[in-house]
């Protein structure tokens, strides 16, 4: 297995913190992992990338060399990634900031996070929710795993976080994939 | 937090990983000016040092950074600063002071697109020759080229007993790549690790002398603690009194510049991958053997006989392997982030057709450019 991942956003979103927890969460289960970021100058508003390799073996090179899996918090980071979606590539979305196309719809996972984290009483933990969804959807890494990354990033907000990231989960298994 | 990072895996990037390695390797004085793309380090310097009882000076500029680093050093400390392509170009003056001195540190240079202040967020490998020839007069320096998060920790441990075993600064040559990019950290507990301690020079009534010409390793003495003694950057005589004379001039020159050069074996550390049989060698260092190493791999798998040499100490060149490899090999292939350095040297001393592949600062190295120049060879 290998996997060249994506996650967009815009500056706040939490897509840093999102790309380093699935990455704590894959080497914690024995996976090699590797993950590059790029940012615009802009400290907040700007969007920010950051894209990841995930692998049974060593990762010599770096960068993607194709796009499995996209994990977007905003529309641009849709739209400058529509070139690079292979028949094989998969979407993941944030629903109320992203609108997919009608001819990606069978291979997008769209998904409420933002209204999810709102209604656990944790407004910022939408990245948390999409972390839950990528876990089922790629199975890149367990659920045990994902929790423990959450606890030694956030010692103190431990359950609402987990709370989200469960939440996603079970989005994600929705999707049966 | 206790002293040096717990052992375990860790999912970092290069520049945490450098600074936990200098912290295990016993740097407690750190001075610098904040410059991307190695901030990072300095930012955890400035948390890290004062909770274990050691020292961070953020510094008016890296001339100073420099300076004080060396100081510090003489006053005892293991020291150490970070810096990207503009900064290192301030320091070179003083990081001929160290060498002149005698004196351990370690200077982490991070490289970024050049030249000035070109491209801050973004990767080059221009300051290859730099860390060679930066600072004026005769120099043996001692360079290292990580490639990965784990170098970046493990080299920087190397790096720091390099510097205190020859006693003189000690220059990591990473790149923004490598600093940023997170990967698997695996970090052993502290006494698997092999750390070079101080040796020092207990303190006499002030007649023994400063240094030792006819000794590669001589024991430094801590300025403070009541040992007499000169350190000068002016050419010195053993007792460390300046001299104008031409003969004391070769003595001490040649005792800065044997130290290293009698010790390249001990010193020298590379990476080879299928060499046996090789007609194609592609030498690449930092960031860009990544590439290499994928672009080798896939060549292979295509029948081609190449394979990839990968020096981890760019200075000392490593001279007598390189030299054995063109013996054997038909062409090197020279990948730089940079319009040709270290494909100079390899040429220099291969004496065989080297090709060089110039990538433009500002990106990770295509492995594809360099597959397509592993099969024209070929063919």
């Amino acid at each position: 297995m290998k996997l060249g991942i994506r996650m967009y956003g815009m500056g706040g979103q939490g897509i840093m913190t999102l790309a380093k927890l699935v990455g704590e969460a894959a080497v914690e289960d024995g996976k090699f992992v590797i993950m590059t970021e790029e940012y615009s100058p802009y400290i907040t508003g700007g969007w920010s990338k950051a894209e990841l390799v995930i692998s049974d073996e060593s990762i010599d090179y770096p960068l993607l060399e194709g796009l499995d899996y996209l994990v977007t918090l905003s529309q641009e980071g849709l739209d400058t990634a529509l070139d690079q979606l292979g028949p094989r590539s998969h979407v993941i979305t944030e629903k109320s900031l992203v609108s997919v196309p009608d001819t990606l719809k069978s291979r997008s996972v769209e998904i409420p996070g933002v209204e999810i984290s709102k209604s656990l009483k944790n407004p910022k933990g939408a990245n948390i929710v999409l972390m839950g969804v990528f876990s089922s959807v790629t199975k890149t890494f367990s659920m045990e795993s994902g929790r423990r990354a959450i606890t030694k990033r956030f010692p103190k907000y431990v359950d609402a976080n987990i709370g989200c990231f469960e939440r996603g989960y079970e989005e994600g298994v929705k999707y049966g994939r | 937090m206790t002293d040096v990072l717990p052992p375990g895996r860790y999912f970092t990037d290069g520049n945490f990983a450098s600074t936990e390695g200098a912290i295990l390797a016993g740097c407690r004085f750190f001075a610098g000016y904040p410059i991307t793309p190695s901030s990072e380090i300095l930012e955890r310097m400035s948390k890290r040092l004062p909770e274990i009882g050691g020292h961070f000076i953020e510094m008016e500029d890296e001339i100073g950074s420099m300076a004080a680093i060396v100081g510090a050093s003489n006053a005892g400390m293991k020291s150490m600063t970070a810096t990207s392509g503009p900064g290192f170009s301030l320091m070179q003056e003083n990081i001929g002071l160290g060498m002149i001195t005698e004196t351990p540190t370690i200077v982490l240079d991070e490289m970024r697109a050049g030249p000035s202040t070109g491209i801050p967020t973004r990767v080059g490998q221009g300051d290859v020759m730099q860390t060679r020839w930066g600072s004026h007069g005769d120099l043996a320096p001692i360079t290292y080229s990580p490639n990965s998060v784990q170098e970046s920790f493990d080299l920087t441990i190397t790096a720091f007993n390099a510097a205190e075993t020859y006693r003189q600064p000690v220059i990591i040559a990473s790149d923004q790549v490598i600093g940023h990019l997170s990967e698997t950290l695996e970090v052993k507990s502290e006494d698997e690790y092999e750390i070079v301690q101080r040796q020092t020079r207990k303190v006499r009534n002030g007649s023994e002398d400063v240094y030792n010409y006819s000794d590669d390793f001589v024991p430094m003495f801590v300025s403070g603690t009541g040992f007499r003694g000169n350190v000068d950057s002016l050419t010195h005589d053993e007792k460390g009194y300046p001299s104008n004379e031409a003969y004391v001039e070769k003595k001490m020159l040649e005792h800065l510049l044997n130290k290293v050069r009698k010790n390249e074996d001990k010193i020298v550390k590379y990476e080879e991958f299928y060499l046996d049989e090789s007609d194609i060698v592609v030498v690449a260092y930092g960031i860009t053997s990544r590439a290499a190493k994928y672009a080798v791999k896939i060549a292979r798998k295509e029948g081609i006989k190449a394979g990839m040499f990968r020096p981890i100490t760019l200075w000392p060149f490593p001279e007598k392997r390189i030299t054995q490899l063109s013996q054997r090999t038909k062409t090197f292939i020279v990948p730089e982030i940079n319009y040709g350095q270290y494909s100079h040297s390899v040429r220099e001393v291969g004496q065989i057709e080297t090709k060089e592949i110039h990538f433009t600062p500002g990106a990770v190295p295509d492995y594809k450019v360099i597959l397509d120049q592993i099969r024209r060879s070929v063919s």
